[in-house]
């Protein structure tokens, strides 16, 4: 049974990034490879698959994201790093803005870069910032537009339960 | 004197170079969101400028409204 | 996505800047930077004396020293504050009435140089963003002089109508006092007031990624002492009071243009078409280009093109058979300018230096429409200013 599962899955994947349609709660995240900002080493989620992950998607033009990258690398450093990962995925048209935000507010976790945006298409952007929280097996457990202080303490709790579910065998 | 006509249609022509209209996706609106790219990049020039425009000339769109008008001569 | 924003478009900008303050940050959901900051800016504006022409009295006109100030902070996360206060002092003669010389050619009587006055204002806007690029806004100014006190209070909403349309509308009200200086002895009216009722409506229409336009409607009512109590009007071989009407409809319709042209450099286009229940018509056109050099540098030059036609009873002076309304007030009379300015800015670090010059220069040539009705105090000015912006965050 298994196997098709896996094919479902597959297919979904294939189709979300092809209709961009937004992602919802309970679909695999779609399939990326991205180069890392700094280093330009390619970096995919399938690296992640077994950890719970967050990606959050910013840019240096969005107000919001001065408060939540702080708060993210918070968030990050309170977790294992076996078990719980930040992924985020830069839009900025140029780097050189990303990396001058970075400057400002500087975060440990990885960032990647995705100026054309085609990610941010694939997994069904619809407002910025955006985060994705995927769990162990790499589906989207949850997915929120927008950033407040105060959403960190339910995602904290998110993530402490999703990291409670170990990961199916595949 | 009037503006050239010409000048008018040059104007035009560059103005609406910018204007072939196509959807934005959230994550493409890093450009509207510049300074420069603000109604008023500085508020408190914009503010002085329309003031004196207001105070030395005679028509609406500035006009007194409710902006606490002034006896300005 | 909620950062507190101020409002978007609309024309509030134009009603609160007659205040000369920093007045409503019209300001459009996507923008960002930072919402702590403060600012002052010092401005000397300076009229050119009457030259080349006969007149009356002091050739010297008016100058002004203005400073202000203004501060902007957010309170909580959806709520931005915004206070300014604007200090201005005055010094200088102005046109008083306007008499017909040989070949009856308009010579213009000027007060004379007045004592130095000053005009103080506050205003203060507060913003409340309740998300998705919703936002409305509230604010109140006053402003008082020696002889002239204003109190306004206003409201505008924003929202968005889709993902690439904003409607934004608001009105406001304003009740000012007159009470003319000396009025007894110049047998000018003791106290007075004057009412002003303004609504707007605009589309913010986002055209593509790199532009935005905005396109509104305003429109003003104002009723009560209209008139300048300071300014005579002669009439056959007297001089009679500054007498307009006690009320007057004005329409605007305004559209505002931004087009990001490179990753360095942005074009503003802004036209302004108004007209007035007293009979004046005006065009504004006005261009600006925002480039950015290397090291935190900006260069700002623009032009400004002003037509405007005269109000119905306006005249240098008029024959004994004048109608009830008479006014030489070159404000109402048929002229046109060309400004040309230049901004300079820095940033360093958290702080940003402004510097800063216009020049304008006007003529009865220039007017809209046919000016065959001579306007001798039109007015030409120079202006220069800096200041000094520090940014929280």
């Amino acid at each position: 049974m298994r196997w098709r599962a896996r094919l479902a899955a597959a297919i979904l994947a294939a189709a979300a990034v092809g209709t961009a349609l937004a992602v919802e709660p309970g679909a695999p995240a779609p399939a990326f490879r991205l180069p890392a900002l700094d280093s330009h080493e390619q970096v995919g989620l399938a690296d992640y698959r077994g950890r719970v992950v967050l990606v959050d998607f910013w840019a240096s033009w969005c107000g919001p994201c001065r408060q939540s990258l702080p708060l993210y690398d918070q968030l990050r450093a309170g977790f294992p790093a076996t078990d719980f990962a930040i992924l985020a995925i830069n839009l900025d048209e140029e780097a050189a803005d990303a990396k001058a935000f970075l400057r400002e507010h500087p975060v440990k976790y990885t960032t990647l870069q995705n100026p054309q945006g085609d990610i941010a298409k694939a997994f069904g952007l619809s407002g910025m910032p955006s985060s994705y929280l995927i769990d162990r097996d790499g589906i989207v457990r949850q997915r929120h537009v927008g950033f407040e202080p105060a959403d960190v303490d339910a995602l904290k709790r998110e993530i402490t339960t999703l990291i409670g579910q170990p990961a199916h065998a595949s | 004197m009037r503006p050239d006509p010409r000048t008018l249609l040059l104007i035009a022509v560059v103005l609406l170079a910018g204007c072939a209209t196509q959807p934005v996706q959230p994550w493409e609106r890093g450009r509207l969101a510049r300074w420069d790219m603000r109604w008023d990049p500085d508020p408190l020039q914009a503010a002085m400028t329309q003031h004196t425009y207001f105070s030395k000339e005679g028509t609406a769109g500035e006009i007194g409204a409710a902006g606490g008008g002034c006896g300005c001569n | 996505m909620s950062a507190a924003k101020r409002p978007s478009p609309s024309l509030t900008l134009l009603l609160a800047a007659s205040a000369a303050l920093g007045g409503q940050k019209s300001v459009r959901a996507d923008e960002t930077g930072s919402t702590q900051s403060v600012g002052y800016r010092f401005n000397v504006y300076d009229e050119d004396s009457f030259s080349g022409q006969p007149v009356i009295g002091s050739p010297e006109r008016y100058h002004v020293d203005s400073q202000q100030l203004a501060l902007n902070t957010g309170i909580g996360d959806r709520n931005t504050l915004t206070v300014d206060a604007t200090h201005e002092v005055m010094s200088g003669s102005s046109p008083w009435y306007v008499v017909p010389g040989p070949d009856n050619k308009p010579i213009q009587v000027l007060s004379g140089a007045t004592i130095r006055d000053h005009r103080s204002a506050v205003q203060a806007a507060l913003t409340h963003d309740a998300g998705a690029n919703d936002t409305t806004s509230v604010n109140a100014s006053y402003s008082a002089e020696r002889d002239y006190h204003a109190a306004a209070v206003g409201a505008e909403h924003a929202t968005p109508l889709d993902p690439a349309l904003t409607l934004a509308y608001g009105g406001s009200f304003s009740h000012d006092l007159i009470r003319p200086t000396d009025a007894e002895l110049y047998d000018r009216i003791e106290r007075a007031q004057k009412n002003t009722l303004s609504a707007f409506g605009g589309l913010t229409w986002v055209l593509n990624r790199s532009a935005v336009v905005e396109s509104g409607v305003q429109i003003n009512y104002q009723n009560g002492y209209l008139s300048d109590p300071y300014k005579l009007v002669t009439v056959g071989d007297d001089q009679l009071p500054d007498t307009r009407p006690d009320r007057r409809t004005e329409g605007a319709w305004l559209v505002r243009y931004r087009y990001a042209v490179t990753a360095d450099a942005a074009l503003h286009a802004d036209t302004r078409v108004a007209m007035n229940s007293w009979g004046q018509h005006s065009l504004a056109l006005e261009f600006s280009w925002y480039q950015r050099l290397g090291g935190d540098w900006q260069l700002v030059p623009g032009l400004r093109y002003y037509a405007q036609d005269s109000a119905r009873f306006y005249a240098p002076f008029f024959a004994e058979n004048a109608d009830a309304y008479f006014s030489s007030d070159y404000r109402l009379g048929a002229f046109g300018a060309i400004a040309a300015n230049l901004n300079v800015r820095k940033r360093f670090g958290h702080w940003e230096l402004t510097a800063g010059a216009e020049r304008y220069h006007s003529a009865t040539s220039y007017a809209l429409g046919s000016s065959g009705v001579p306007d001798p105090a039109v007015v030409s000015y120079t202006r220069i200013y800096a200041g000094l912006d520090f940014h929280f965050d």
